[in-house]
């Protein structure tokens, strides 16, 4: 279960959604909202959950599998995709907050 | 009079009230759909559950979830009640009823998947019929996948991979399927052919580290370098299992601007995030690309 490994680096990233000014948002693409439930209850996960019930994911975003990350500026426009699980997501997606 | 009048506002707030209701029957919030699914999925009961299941198909024919509860309904028919001929006689319903061909897709990857559990041969001769009829790039991938197992036939994986990508009319996924096929014939050594493909995917993660890895082993170490970076850019995992910090050093002992080169390449300009709203787990709607005037991280993620 990679992307729910990432979940402690998540959660740290989404406490620093003010300094670094953004939103942090995760994205269930499988459409296994009990399964999804199930691991927010666990990992008493902070961030908000979206649901992807209109299959955007797959057939706007292009997701090749999970994690796949996106990073969107001011203007709403997609400045990074980033591909798999990663050791140090959390500080990854940093540097490329402070950059963009 | 005034009694008249008492009952006629009545029957006014009645069938106001009633109105409420059948806007709402009539179009179900995202997140009730959702539910209604996981709670047809959750039924204990096998026959209980094969009955919810259709239900769902029936109240939502053309729910992009609808897939789900094929599946569900085929398992429950086939694992649960050990009913393989309904299952199969669900299945051949379903399919003379579906034509969109990303549901079709999604139903025999389902059999195909049921065949393959149990015998190869037959799943490839079932996965050749289809390469004439069908249409989902997601089927011809995701046979792709199972066929890249080293008991199955790497011609057929390969043969489904470009069926993927000729069939896709979207550049990421395009990209990716032509990768996959380049990393089937790397698999099997098959180099100049593989290379052939891969050129035809730059910029995606898969075919960039796999096209890195054959030119090092040309001895074209630059050329494999900024590959490799290249890939680490989109796929920051990669620069760990590629090595990528030790290769680096041993071309360039001296020189420490690594991460200044995968950033570089790391951020760059996809254009505007689509249009197109998410519900959360309280059933908010969230349009991504009408929140401006803030930065956002999304998160793509699967919970198994």
């Amino acid at each position: 279960m990679p992307c729910v490994a990432e979940f402690p680096q998540l959660e740290s990233l989404k406490q620093r959604e003010k300094a670094l000014d953004f939103r942090f948002f995760g994205l269930e693409v499988r459409g296994l909202l009990g399964t999804m439930r199930e691991v927010v209850k666990e990992k008493k996960t902070t961030f908000t959950i979206l649901l992807d019930d209109r299959r955007l994911a797959r057939d706007v975003l292009q997701i090749p599998g999970t994690p796949t990350i996106f990073i969107i500026d001011e203007e709403g426009r997609i400045r990074a995709r980033l591909i798999g699980a990663a050791k140090d997501i959390d500080k990854i997606i940093a540097d490329v907050l402070v950059k963009i | 009079m005034a009694r008249m009048a008492l009952k006629l506002s009545a029957a006014v707030v009645v069938l106001a009230l009633l109105g409420a209701g059948c806007a709402r029957r009539g179009a179900p919030s995202a997140l009730y759909v959702l539910e209604e699914l996981e709670a047809a999925s959750a039924v204990k009961d096998p026959a209980g559950k094969v009955e919810r299941l259709a239900i769902f198909i029936g109240n939502h024919p053309d729910h992009p979830y609808r897939f789900i509860a094929y599946n569900r309904l085929f398992e429950a028919l086939s694992t649960e009640m050990k009913d393989e001929a309904k299952a199969a006689e669900f299945l051949a319903a379903s399919l003379a009823k579906e034509t969109d061909p990303s549901s079709r897709g999604e139903l025999l990857l389902v059999k195909f998947g049921h065949i393959m559990e149990k015998d190869k041969a037959a799943a490839a001769a079932f996965a050749d019929t289809l390469f004439r009829t069908e249409r989902s790039p997601r089927l011809f991938l995701y046979m792709g996948y199972d066929f890249m197992d080293p008991k199955a036939d790497p011609d057929l994986a390969v043969r489904c991979f470009l069926k993927s990508a000729d069939l896709s009319a979207l550049p990421y996924a395009k990209a990716h399927a032509i990768a996959m096929a380049g990393a089937v014939l790397v698999e099997h050594g098959k180099l100049d052919e593989a290379k052939r493909y891969l050129v035809l995917a730059p910029g995606d993660p898969d075919a960039d580290g796999l096209m890195a890895q054959i030119l090092w082993g040309e001895g074209k170490r630059e050329e494999a370098l900024d590959l490799y970076i290249r890939c680490a850019a989109r796929m920051p995992g990669a620069r760990e299992y590629k090595h990528l910090d030790s290769l680096y050093a041993l071309v360039h002992p001296a020189v420490k601007d690594l991460d200044d080169r995968i950033m570089a390449l790391r951020i760059g300009d996809e254009g505007p995030m689509p249009e197109g709203a998410f519900v959360d787990l309280e059933g908010k709607e969230y349009d991504l690309s009408k929140l401006g005037g803030t930065k956002i991280v999304l998160y793509a993620l699967s919970p198994t």
